[in-house]
């Protein structure tokens, strides 16, 4: 094709940046810097990425607008299409102020990168297709916004932006559109994309980023004609895609030589000589991805990992040949390493993970052994760097660690590594002090002796799946729960050695706790669930499948106490299994048999709200019956175990200065009046203007909102909430269907005022004072302040005006833990996303 | 100087001198990085030569507005990207930036070259704001702009990029 040499096209200026912070990366030419005039932007351009194309022989800034105003040449001719090209120019501004008639607004001469700034903050295509047709100059400001990632919805859209770039009779585009185009994402048309349309993508040859996952009809050969030209590419995503293979790694390797980060999941053909070429070939990968490329070996794995030493997201999932060896080249070698997946590598045993700093002090000849022991001796070393030559002089430094620890770690999963064992842990902590999200499940040896070890990361842990590390017991998760008490998610299921302790403990030491799994942890009680949420209520999603020791009444409870809840696992928990329930649990997945299907029992989303308002309206009054009596007997129950913790109204704050007046709870015992339970700055109902606002500093608010029936009341006194005044206008003794009916058709006028009471509260926490409202209501009672004992008993039989649960929702913010746990796992994905051009 | 109000001139391109707290001023990044570079000499006025006295006096009452916020980190490409993906605009900002046409420009253009990037998104924002929704011939005509295009090339550059449209 004859065309424009790109160099004269206008620079894509330098902030449209798409990967900023490669700026850490060793890329070369990284950091050259475009015609821009603009001071500020050769500022916030420091890091990126830079489009503007090479230096061009034809000075950019010495063209002003006006040459683009001789009119009327026809499109197809070079010099046209050059000269308003050109207007491109930074000195627009400058020169053409001079020139320009009076009536070009101010607009006309705005400089292109603010013209540009303001393009981009537009919301839509339609709007930038707009701007396109305005003038030559918003035009050349405009399309490579359009073009730089092609929103591309379907086969269709992709066929005519093929079009486009691929013209006939050799007629240049009138803009430079393939080469503006950076990224490409073609995952949404799967199967529907053939060989032939994606050929088209050839003329892209500035594309940076390219994802193709699941796009199961591409070929080989396809795949390497395309990429063959790509010679800019950054990031590539072909996982799924089941003809890749070795081909397509060695033209990679080739063609590719800054690529850094490489999606080959499933692409199950790929084998040792491909991995071989790809890591000579692109030596500043820092992303690859071979999960279930199961033909991979140390081979081809150490090589390359002794080769990309930049690497710092490595996946070995399923690549079940995966040695000793290799794990222990990978601790020796990638220093930037963050995120380390090797799951069901069950190769790997005791010995996979060296100890860094004891290494550091062997000799040559310690260091020999050593390696020799777990596989890197004379032939492995030797293979690799085809020195054969110096086969008498083995190689070993790269047996010696480069570092002390690996500072960047923060993601291992070890899934299904069945063999692994404690000695492998303790390294791998010692290696990786700053350890966040550690996944051991199904690591079957492990023992308590591997908890001690994970304790030493302390406030860094914040997720810790143990799931099916069965020989863990409860001593080993009460001292974890102690120290590490950052955690914002654990997973215990199958851990059947444990017991009501360990959750008690993770109910007193987890602030930050968002999830829990406890799936089939089999020996825990209702006082598990109490225990749980008795200080802290951010939970967001619980697993007790399986735990048939559990309640409605206890489960209830819980609902009741944590309003963020998100998910609720309760299969084949039999007091669950009832018709009125499982009419809000989701549907099961299709794959379930019938028995399965009758077992499931899951809540979801606001399903669970809906849950925890009927268990609240029905139930309420069928329990309340006996409800009382064995409320209070757990009430005993639990009193006689510990409750100075318990007692603590407001955890995490200092010892609230609640006001205590007469003796509160006997009336309230008497009279059966209702209360509100309240936690802090909840939202929860209250009576009319006025009544007790109570705000504990350092609380987050909505944190412990705890409206709780008392039906449900936590069984002992001293612990849960204390209660604010409650307008009393329905006092009704507890248990009767009338109340129920009540609060039924109080609903409306609850959820005003709990919204009323959340917006006051807001202030209270703000103003970081204790606040107490006096009451001004019908019930004498009411003028007299609460004091943390009011909490212990809240009349029976109120609280059904109290909201019913979903009240909580609207006013709830959503939490932030999903976000954390992306950040948490993601680690700078953003820098390469697959396929994060969905953003 | 006495440490309580430090004062910074400034000089317009009309030759007017404004003095100005230092905290005020050094919402503008290019002032402060001037002053750290011109060290601590009283009474020299720092020239703004793009700058006229009518500009300067409004973008100086959003920096006295904004004094005590943090200024934006130096380097903060990812900033960048949060700050625009809210296309809101404060509400005192947008009282504020309630201007004719011909001073939302220059503002821009101070702001940008006075490197004060709060101050020069707020701006590209309103622009950005009047732009939306409109077609081509209703933004010439807002900013008065010529259209350059011959009627061919206007045709065929809407076709080339229609797949745009979705």
């Amino acid at each position: 094709m004859s065309r424009q040499p790109q160099e004269i096209y206008s620079p894509i200026p330098r902030h449209l940046s798409i990967v900023p912070s490669l700026s850490n990366l060793s890329i070369s030419d990284q950091n050259r810097v475009g015609s821009s005039s603009s001071r500020r932007y050769n500022d916030s351009s420091r890091g990126s990425r830079i489009y503007t194309a090479t230096p061009s022989s034809t000075s950019i800034s010495d063209v002003s607008i006006s040459d683009g105003e001789d009119e009327g040449d026809t499109l197809g001719e070079m010099e046209e299409a050059r000269s308003w090209l050109d207007m491109t120019g930074p000195s627009t501004m400058r020169k053409g102020k001079g020139r320009e008639k009076e009536e070009v607004g101010l607009a006309g001469r705005l400089p292109n990168e603010i013209l540009i700034q303001i393009l981009r903050l537009l919301p839509d295509n339609r709007s930038l297709l707009s701007a396109l047709l305005v003038s030559r100059s918003w035009c050349l400001c405009t399309f490579p916004l359009i073009w730089m990632k092609p929103q591309i919805s379907s086969i269709l859209t992709l066929a005519s932006l093929i079009r486009v770039i691929s013209p006939i009779k050799n007629l240049p585009t009138t803009l430079p559109y393939s080469t503006s185009i950076r990224r490409i994402h073609l995952t949404q048309l799967s199967h529907t994309l053939s060989d032939e349309l994606f050929a088209g993508l050839k003329r892209c040859t500035k594309l940076e980023r390219l994802t193709l996952s699941g796009c199961t009809n591409l070929s080989s050969g396809g795949i390497v004609d395309v990429i063959r030209h790509l010679n800019e590419l950054v990031s590539i995503d072909l996982s799924g895609i089941p003809s890749v293979d070795d081909r397509v790694l060695v033209e990679l390797g080739r063609s590719c030589r800054k690529l850094q980060a490489v999606n080959l999941s499933e692409c199950r053909l790929i084998g040792d000589e491909g991995v071989l070429a790809l890591g000579r070939g692109c030596r500043g990968l820092r992303r690859a991805k071979f999960s279930r490329c199961h033909r991979l070996t140390s081979h081809s794995l150490i090589p390359f990992v002794k080769n990309c030493t930049l690497l710092l997201e490595l996946d070995l999932q399923d690549v079940l040949p995966s040695t000793n060896s290799t794990v222990f080249t990978i601790f020796l070698n990638l220093t930037y390493l963050r995120d380390l997946k090797l799951n069901n590598c069950t190769e790997l045993n005791e010995e996979c993970i060296p100890n860094l700093v004891e290494m550091k002090s062997m000799s040559d000849k310690q260091l020999l052994e050593l390696g020799k022991s777990i596989g890197l001796g004379g032939d492995a070393v030797r293979t690799y760097d085809q020195k054969e030559d110096e086969e008498n002089i083995p190689d070993i430094s790269f047996l010696r660690p480069r570092m002390n620890h690996l500072d960047h770690l923060r993601v291992v999963d070890f899934t299904g590594c069945s063999n692994l064992g404690d000695k492998a842990i303790d390294n791998l902590i010692s290696n990786a002090p700053k350890l966040r999200t550690l996944t051991l499940t199904k690591c079957s040896n492990l023992t308590n002796t591997a908890l001690e070890s994970i304790e030493r990361l302390g406030k860094h842990l914040h997720y810790l799946h143990l799931g099916h590390v069965k020989l863990i017991t409860d001593s080993g998760v009460i001292r974890l729960a102690k120290i590490c008490n950052r955690l914002r998610y654990i997973d215990l299921a199958c851990c059947d050695l444990l017991t009501d302790e360990s959750i008690m403990e993770l109910g007193a030491y987890m602030p930050k706790l968002r999830r829990v799994g406890l799936v089939k942890v089999i020996n825990i009680t209702d006082d598990s669930l109490y225990a749980l949420v008795d200080r802290y209520t951010a939970l967001e999603r619980i697993h007790l499948s399986y735990c048939d020791n559990l309640s409605i009444k206890a489960i209830s409870y819980m609902l009741n106490r944590l309003p963020h809840l998100k998910h609720l696992s309760l299969t084949g928990v039999s007091s669950f299994r009832k018709k009125e329930l499982q009419h809000f649990c989701r549907a099961p997945p299709d794959n379930f048999n019938d028995h399965q299907r009758a077992a499931f029992c899951v809540f979801s989303g606001h399903k669970v709200d809906e849950l925890r308002r009927y268990l609240n309206e029905v139930y309420l009054a069928s329990i309340n019956g006996g409800g009382g009596i064995e409320s209070d007997s757990t009430s005993t129950r639990r009193n006689s175990g510990s409750s100075s913790t318990s007692s603590i109204t407001v955890p995490g704050t200092s010892s609230p200065p609640f006001v205590l007046s007469h003796q509160w709870n006997e009336h309230q015992h008497s009279t059966n009046t209702g209360y509100i339970y309240r936690r802090g700055s909840a939202p929860t109902l209250r009576s009319n203007t006025d009544s007790n606002n109570i705000s504990v500093p350092g609380l987050p608010s909505m944190a412990f909102a705890s409206p709780t029936p008392n039906f449900l009341t936590p069984p002992q006194p001293s612990s849960s909430t204390f209660a604010s005044h409650r307008n009393n206008r329905s006092s009704v003794s507890h248990g009767l269907p009338s109340r129920i009916r009540d609060t039924i058709a109080g609903g409306a006028n609850a959820n005003e005022l709990s919204r009323e009471a959340s917006a006051s509260s807001n202030d209270g926490s703000r103003s970081g004072r204790v606040r107490v409202h006096h009451v001004h209501s019908h019930h004498h009672e009411r003028e007299r302040p609460i004091g943390p004992r009011d909490r212990e008993v809240l009349s029976r039989g109120e609280e059904s005006d109290r909201m019913p649960g979903g009240l909580w929702d609207e006013a709830v913010p959503t939490s932030s833990s999903r976000r954390e746990h992306g950040e948490g796992s993601g680690l700078g994905m953003r820098w390469f996303g697959w396929g994060g051009d969905n953003e | 100087m006495s440490d309580k109000k430090q004062q910074v001139i400034l000089q317009t391109s009309d030759d007017e001198q404004f003095t100005v707290e230092k905290i005020v001023a050094e919402r503008s990044a290019m002032i402060k990085s001037m002053m750290e570079d011109l060290g601590e000499q009283e009474g020299q006025a720092i020239p703004l030569p793009n700058v006229s006295s009518s500009v300067l006096t409004k973008i100086l009452e959003y920096c006295d507005h904004h004094k005590n916020e943090p200024l934006p980190a130096a380097d903060s490409s990812d900033a960048d990207d949060s700050r625009r993906k809210t296309s809101e605009i404060g509400e005192w900002d947008a009282r504020w930036i309630q201007v004719d046409q011909e001073m939302l420009f220059e503002i821009i253009l101070a702001a940008n070259y006075l490197d004060i990037k709060p101050l020069l998104d707020v701006g590209c924002k309103t622009v950005a704001n009047m732009i939306k929704g409109k077609t081509p011939e209703e933004i010439r005509k807002l900013f008065n702009i010529t259209n350059d295009f011959t009627p061919e090339e206007e045709e065929q550059i809407r076709k080339e990029n229609e797949w745009a449209e979705e």
